[in-house]
Formats: structure tokens, C-alpha cells, sequence
């Protein structure tokens, strides 16, 4: 028998969430294709056909079509809906959109909690990856031996610009995406990040950008390199429209994320958290979001005003109607230098978190490590020009750009020496994420000192467009950050999945990684050193030696990638019990049950004490 | 990291204050506005990029066919017949820049009459502010529109391909009000939300502070407004 109190209950209960109830993923993808549909046919029956950008007006048209429906069919924007005709989310609206009682079908939907949206991440940071990475063994197979085998020219560069595009969204989100987003807020002593939807839009709209970007190669790709250098970039077929129009999405997302770490950092702290206390991830995560959020704007403009050239007949980048192709490159890299810190300083900063618990010892010199990091971060914003040294703009500006850029390898040096001061003397227990740290010690050497080179115009003259660069970068981005973000998925999946990561197949695939980016990109140095230039899908014979090897290289490269793919299912699935703290760390994400409550905490912590105190009672006894 | 749980801090429960919330709101909308402002800036640069650099002397002017005035024969009868010649372009006229300049001010200080309404006890005076600033808003945007559309349009033969392109100028100009526009749809949007709102009793006198978050940025819209107006008229 049911009475009127358990029945008015249960009707209260089933309207938790309303309409949201019915919207998840798959609503969102047929709603983006049926939007697209709808638009597109909208944009055939009342553009101009004979115009010039039709098929460019067409084509963003249909893809803005995909957004807004994906947004739409998410439940994006019910949110706004809602607050715009004056009906607020109810307490129950809010812990339904939480994900509270629904089970695993949360992660399919627009779910708000800080913890399920890092879940979210960690597969998309995956997909990303894993796009991407095919789109380099196609590169890696073609460029195998000299000639043309299995793309054409056109199809080639096509796949190098996705790629690009694809590898650098991932690895800005690699791990600030699935960290900043999980552990921060418990880190900092919070129930959630300072706007929970506005979380989850930033997730959403990632993935509502990714279609359009693998799209773009559908209808044609774009040939000028994920820089979509100006004007080759004007000329490209409709494939530049999706692909600038996925950069535009991307940039909106990661605006709304960066924010939404600030405000959960400077505002959310439980009491005794002072900034002094702030975990170094924390601190990384904050000053990489500053950083984006100064540097993604740039990225929306210079793409937005691409695209207008394209779609309007405007002539920012058209020299013959007063534009100019520098402009794109000044807008360009003014986002794309500082996008290399956004990328570095959290794979950076969950390092440092591995190195101090692993080494247990406090870490070196915790000021020098923030301010080495907010000095990186400043100064990545002085030196966008030494990507245009050979450009021919500005040649009096040359000398003050390689000076800062030699000027930001100290806050470099700073930020290493922490890593290895913590390092030094350390009682190390060799556990999976420290072979990644060790892995990233290496590596990040080779990267940053091959940047010092190139920061050198007169040796950028000679190595500018070669291997070299294309070997140095990815020393920094592969055998660095994605090191660092691979330290970081061993280091935390304990926490997000109550399971250890397979630590066998784990050191096995940290090998095969290692040896791999050795193999490549060392000899990739030795292709460029010798003259072969960047972005061609075919060369002289004289390099074919090193290419063999970089293409070895990156076959044993995607065999670690496969190995640790299959840590990841084998581990979530049925790996070895964790427990709440297993590597014994003091920092407040392990101090919560795994797997965390809804809310993080019963009560608000109150913090007494530095986060790093390894090791302190030994001294003092 | 040493924990104490059992704090009068930890009595809070699950439940934030007002004052708390709308700190933190207040920190987003600003870091919002921030991130507005860098993309304003590289707004600025463009345009200020674009006339100094003056590329093949075509700032404001281009060598062209101009359409300016013409019907599709009259256009036709042009290319067939004349060759191209460089086309001067007038700067957008001045008054009607400044015109948008003043009505997006008055819409801006609608809504902040309207908060200061709320502020002082009277919600429901807001209403007919919040609707009048949108559509004061939406009238701006009507200008800028007419704006837009006297930015002339030439018909380039460039390479045996035949554009239609604006100048440098027209490009840079129709960038600042593309930009304009869109803030003064969401500014309209966000001023008709507020009314509703308030209407429904979801903006009180003790529940305000949404109001001030959109104030702050409305006020930001109306200053990037003047600051383009000076720029564009003092640099042409």
C-alpha cells in the first residue's frame, strides 16, 4: 500500500532533473546531425549560390548547425533556458544533474560532478590520442622510405595538419582536463568546482568540436599544417571552414574551464588552505588556466577571422585586398606560445606531486617551484615572435625575441632543478609513476636544450622548417608532457578507480615508450640536422636511412601506447584493490574514501599544516 | 597535509552562504570579462596592425571594380566594359559610430539605474528597465547593422578569379562590429532574462546579485564601444 506521503515522494523524485532525464549523448548526436540537416538545407535554400564563399558559407553554417544541436540535445542549454524564464534548478534538479543514483549511465550525459567529468576527460584525452596517433603511423608508414606509397601529397599534408590540431588538444587536456578537474576541488578541500554545469559544458563542447575537426578531413582536409598559415589557408578547400570553426568551439571550452579552476581555486579553499598550502598541482593547474584564458582568445580571433576571409570576401590576410599574412602569424602565435605552457606546466605540476610522495621528502624549495611556474608562464607571452624569425617581419625585433626566449629557459631550469632537488637524496620507491618522471627528467632535456638552439636565429635560420624542429617539439610534447600526463593517469587511477594500474604491463609500455621516442626522434634530429625538410611526404634519397629508424621508433612507440591502452581496460576492470591511499601521500584527494562520495567530504576538512611534510617526523625524532 | 574535521567551520554543512556564492560569481564574471577583453585587444591589434602595415596601399583603398550603388545590369555593364581602377573608400561616417557609441551607453546605464532600483528595495521598478535596456540594446544593434552594410563591397579580378572583397578597413571595421553585435544580442538576451526574472520573483531585493554580475558586464560592452569609436576615429 502506498500512502500519499511515499507517493508525493516518489512523483517529486521521478521530476528530479526534468527534461534532462531524457537528454545523454546519443539525444545529443541526433539532435547535432538533424540541426546540421536542418541548417544546411536553410543555408542551400537562402545563401547566395553564385557567390564566392558559398560552399565556405555552407559548410560552417551546417557545422555551427551540429554544435547547437549537440548542445541542445545534451541539455546544454536547459540551464539557460530555464534561468532565462525565471525557473532555477531545484536542489533535486541539482544532485539529479550530479549524477546522484543514476549508476554508470552518468558518464553519458551532461552530469555535473567535478569526479564523473574527469572520467569524462581521461576517455576523450584517450580518443584524442588515439585519432591522432593513427594519423602518425599513416605519417610515419608513408615517410618510411623515400616515394610516394600509400597517400597522396594532398591527402598527406592533410593528415599532418589533423594530426597537429588533434595531438595539441589532447595534451592540453591530457591532464588538466582529467586532474585539474577530479583532484583539484578535493585537493583544495572543495564539494565541487566553482560552476558544475559550466563544467560540464566545457567537457561537452570538446567533444561537440571533435567530429567537426576529423570532419574537416572528410571534405578535403587543409594542406598548410595545423598553423593554418595565411594565405595558403585562404585557398584551402571547405575542410579549413569545419577545421577552424572545431578551433572555435575548442577555444570557448577551454575559456569556461580556465575560468571555472580559477574561481574554484581563489574561492573554494576550505579554511586553513592558504595559498602557501595549495598543492603544486593546484598552483600548475591555476597558472596554466591564467594562461589559457589569455592565450585561447587570440586562437578564437585569428580563426574567426579566417574564416570571415573565407565565407565574406574580407581581406585580413589577403595582401592584395590590404591584408596580410603576418597579421595571421602575430595572431597565431601570440596564442601559440603560451599554449605550449598551458600544455607543459600541469603535466609539470602532477610531477612534482609524483616526485615528493615517491621520494617522500617535502618538496625543494615550494616558492621556487610556484614562481619559477608563474615566471614560465610570464614569459611565454613576450617571445610568439621567434616563430616568425625567418618570416622576414620584424628583423630589429629579432635580438629582443631571442632574448626572452633564452630568458625563459631559467624559470625552465628552475622548475627542473625542483624536480631534481626533491629528487636528490630522496628515499625513491620505484613505483609505476616514477619511471614516468624519470622518463620525463630525460626527455625534457633534450627538448628544452634542442630549444635553446633553435632559439638562436642564427642556427633558426638553418634549422627552420626541418626535422629538427618537428624532433624538438616532440621531445618536449611526446617524450615530456605526455610522460608527464601518463605519470599522472598511473599516479591518480587509484584514487578515480580503486584499482591499482597494471604495474607489469605499465613499466612494460614505459619501455617500449621510452625506447621508442629515443628511436624516433633522435634520428629525426639527424634527418633535420642533415637538411630534410618538414611537412613533405616524400624526400631525397639521402634521408632514408633516419627515416627508416623514426618510423621503427614510432611502431615501438604505438606498441607502448596498445600495451598501456590494455593496462587501462584490464586494470579498471579487474585490477588489484587499492584502497583510499595507497601510496601513502598526504595531500587531501587521498584522505577521502575511494571511491570519493558525491560531495568529497562529510564535513570540510580544516587544514593545520604544509601538504609536503614527508619525512619530517623522522628529522624531528 | 594535517586535517582537522571537527571545526565550527565544518558545522556549515553542505550549504554555502550568499555572500560566498556571489563572491565567487563575481570573481567568474570578471575572469569572463578578462577573457572579452584579450579578445578586444587582438580586435585592436588588427585594425591598428592593418593601417600601419598598409599592405600594397590597400588600408582604404583597392584596386577594383566598385559596386558601390549599382544593380546586378549596372554591375555587369562595369565589369564588361571598364577596366579596374584603385577605388578610394570613405571612412564609415563618424556620427553614426558615435550614435551607437551613446545608445549602447544609455542602454548600459538602464541597467544599472535598474539595479541601483533593486538595490534600494523597489525589484519590480527593474522590469521596465531590464526590457528598455534590451531593447535600447537591440537598437544599437540595428545601427550597427545599417553600419555594416554601408561598408562598401568591390568586385577584385585577381588571377583570372573574380572577388568580392572589402578592404582592409572595411575588413577591420566589420570585425569590430560583428563582435559588437553579438554582445548586444547577449546583452538583449541577458536584459530580457533579468526582467523575466524579476517578474517571477527569482530577483528580489535580497536576491540581486545576478543583476550586478550582468551590469559589470554590460558596462565592459559599452566601454569597448567608446574605445573602438576613438580608435577608429582617430586612426583611419
Amino acid at each position: 500500500m502506498t500512502t500519499t506521503l511515499e507517493h508525493t515522494a516518489h512523483e517529486s523524485k521521478s521530476k528530479a532533473g526534468g527534461f534532462l532525464r531524457h537528454l545523454n549523448f546519443f539525444t545529443g548526436v541526433i539532435t547535432g546531425v538533424v540541426m546540421a540537416v536542418i541548417f544546411y538545407v536553410i543555408g542551400r535554400v537562402t545563401l547566395d549560390q553564385s557567390g564566392r564563399g558559398f560552399v565556405d558559407q555552407l559548410t560552417t553554417v551546417t557545422g555551427v548547425g551540429w554544435v547547437i544541436g549537440f548542445w541542445l540535445g545534451i541539455g546544454a542549454l536547459t540551464g539557460v533556458g530555464k534561468w532565462f524564464i525565471g525557473k532555477d534548478q531545484t536542489h533535486a534538479d541539482e544532485m539529479y544533474l550530479a549524477g546522484k543514483d543514476m549508476g554508470k549511465f552518468r558518464y553519458w550525459k551532461y552530469t555535473t560532478d567535478h569526479k564523473v567529468v574527469g572520467v569524462q576527460y581521461v576517455i576523450v584525452t584517450m580518443i584524442l590520442l588515439g585519432a591522432g596517433g593513427i594519423l602518425a603511423m599513416a605519417i610515419r608508414t608513408e615517410l618510411m622510405t623515400p616515394g610516394n606509397h600509400f597517400v597522396n601529397p594532398q591527402i598527406y599534408n592533410a593528415f599532418i595538419s589533423v594530426h597537429g590540431m588533434l595531438m595539441i588538444i589532447a595534451l592540453i587536456v591530457a591532464v588538466a582536463g582529467p586532474w585539474a578537474n577530479f583532484v583539484v576541488p578535493i585537493m583544495v578541500g572543495a564539494r565541487d568546482m566553482a560552476f558544475p554545469r559550466l563544467n560540464a559544458l566545457s567537457l561537452w563542447t570538446l567533444v561537440a568540436a571533435i567530429p567537426l575537426l576529423l570532419g574537416s578531413l572528410c571534405i578535403g582536409g587543409l594542406s598548410m599544417g595545423w598553423v593554418t598559415q595565411a594565405p595558403i589557408s585562404e585557398q584551402a578547400g571547405p575542410g579549413m571552414d569545419l577545421f577552424a570553426l572545431a578551433i572555435i568551439t575548442f577555444a570557448v571550452s577551454t575559456t569556461v574551464a580556465g575560468v571555472n579552476t580559477i574561481c574554484t581555486v581563489l574561492t573554494m579553499r576550505t579554511k586553513g588552505m592558504t595559498l602557501e598550502r595549495l598543492p603544486i598541482f593546484v598552483w600548475a593547474s591555476m597558472i596554466a588556466a591564467g594562461l589559457g584564458l589569455y592565450a585561447f582568445p587570440f586562437f578564437l580571433v585569428v580563426m574567426s577571422l579566417n574564416l570571415v576571409d573565407r565565407m565574406n570576401g574580407t581581406s585580413f590576410f589577403i595582401a592584395a585586398g590590404g591584408g596580410t599574412g603576418w597579421l595571421q602569424e602575430n595572431l597565431f602565435w601570440l596564442m601559440g606560445h603560451p599554449e605550449v605552457y598551458v600544455i607543459l606546466l600541469p603535466a609539470v605540476g602532477a610531477l612534482f606531486e609524483i616526485t615528493t610522495v615517491f621520494s617522500r621528502k617535502p618538496l625543494f624549495s615550494y616558492r621556487t617551484a610556484v614562481g619559477g611556474m608563474a615566471a614560465l608562464a610570464g614569459l611565454s607571452v613576450l617571445v610568439w615572435a621567434h616563430h616568425m624569425f625567418t618570416t622576414g617581419w620584424a628583423p630589429t625585433l629579432g635580438g629582443p625575441f631571442m632574448l626572452t626566449t633564452e630568458l625563459i629557459s631559467i624559470p625552465t631550469g628552475i622548475v627542473f632543478l625542483c624536480i631534481l632537488g626533491t629528487l636528490w637524496r630522496g628515499n625513491i620507491w620505484m613505483r609505476l609513476p616514477m619511471y614516468w618522471v624519470f622518463g620525463f627528467v630525460f626527455n625534457f632535456i633534450v627538448g628544452g636544450v634542442t630549444g635553446i638552439y633553435l632559439s638562436d636565429i642564427p642556427v633558426d635560420n638553418q634549422m627552420h622548417g626541418t626535422m629538427f624542429v618537428v624532433a624538438h617539439f616532440h621531445y618536449v610534447f611526446v617524450g615530456s608532457v605526455l610522460f608527464g600526463a601518463i605519470g599522472a593517469l598511473a599516479f591518480w587511477f587509484p584514487k578515480m578507480s580503486g584499482r591499482y594500474l597494471d604495474e607489469k604491463l605499465g613499466k612494460i609500455s614505459f619501455w617500449l615508450t621510452f625506447i621508442g621516442v629515443q628511436v624516433t626522434f633522435l634520428a629525426m634530429f639527424v634527418s633535420g640536422l642533415r637538411g630534410m625538410p618538414r611537412r613533405y611526404s616524400s624526400y631525397s634519397i639521402i634521408f632514408e636511412h633516419t627515416n627508416f629508424i623514426s618510423t621503427v621508433g614510432a611502431y615501438i612507440i604505438m606498441a607502448g601506447m596498445l600495451v598501456l591502452l590494455g593496462a587501462i581496460i584490464t586494470s579498471w576492470r579487474s585490477g588489484e584493490a587499492s584502497g583510499p591511499n595507497p601510496w601513502h601521500s598526504k595531500t587531501l584527494e587521498w584522505l577521502v574514501p575511494t571511491p570519493v562520495p558525491l560531495e568529497n567530504f562529510e564535513v570540510l576538512p580544516v587544514i593545520t599544516e604544509d601538504p609536503y611534510t614527508y619525512g619530517e617526523e623522522l628529522v624531528n625524532s | 597535509m594535517s586535517v582537522a574535521t571537527h571545526d565550527e567551520h565544518a558545522t556549515e554543512g553542505h550549504h554555502e552562504s550568499p555572500e560566498v556564492i556571489d563572491h565567487r560569481q563575481r570573481l567568474g564574471i570578471w575572469l569572463f570579462i578578462a577573457g572579452d577583453v584579450i579578445t578586444f585587444s587582438a580586435l585592436v591589434f588588427t585594425y591598428l596592425y592593418l593601417k600601419g602595415t598598409n599592405t600594397t596601399g590597400g588600408w582604404r583603398s583597392i584596386v577594383a571594380f566598385n559596386f558601390a550603388g549599382l544593380n546586378r545590369v549596372q554591375a555587369n555593364d562595369l565589369i564588361n566594359n571598364a577596366t579596374p581602377h584603385r577605388v578610394f573608400e570613405a571612412p564609415v561616417a563618424t556620427g553614426l559610430n558615435w550614435l551607437i557609441v551613446a545608445v549602447v551607453v544609455v542602454s548600459a546605464a538602464l541597467i544599472a539605474l535598474g539595479e541601483s532600483r533593486i538595490r534600494n528595495g523597489t525589484a519590480k521598478s527593474f522590469i521596465p528597465l531590464g526590457y528598455l535596456a534590451a531593447v535600447v540594446a537591440l537598437v544599437a544593434g540595428v545601427f550597427e547593422i545599417v553600419q555594416m552594410r554601408d561598408i562598401p563591397q568591390y568586385f577584385a579580378v585577381q588571377n583570372d578569379s573574380q572577388l568580392f572583397v572589402h578592404t582592409a578597413y572595411g575588413s577591420a571595421m566589420l570585425a569590430f562590429g560583428g563582435a559588437l553585435l553579438a554582445h548586444l544580442i547577449l546583452l538583449a538576451f541577458l536584459g530580457v532574462g533579468l526582467s523575466v526574472r524579476t517578474s517571477r520573483g527569482a530577483v528580489t531585493a535580497e536576491k540581486w546579485t545576478q543583476v550586478r554580475l550582468v551590469r559589470f558586464f554590460w558596462v565592459w560592452v559599452a566601454i569597448s564601444t567608446v574605445v573602438t569609436a576613438i580608435i577608429t576615429s582617430a586612426v583611419k
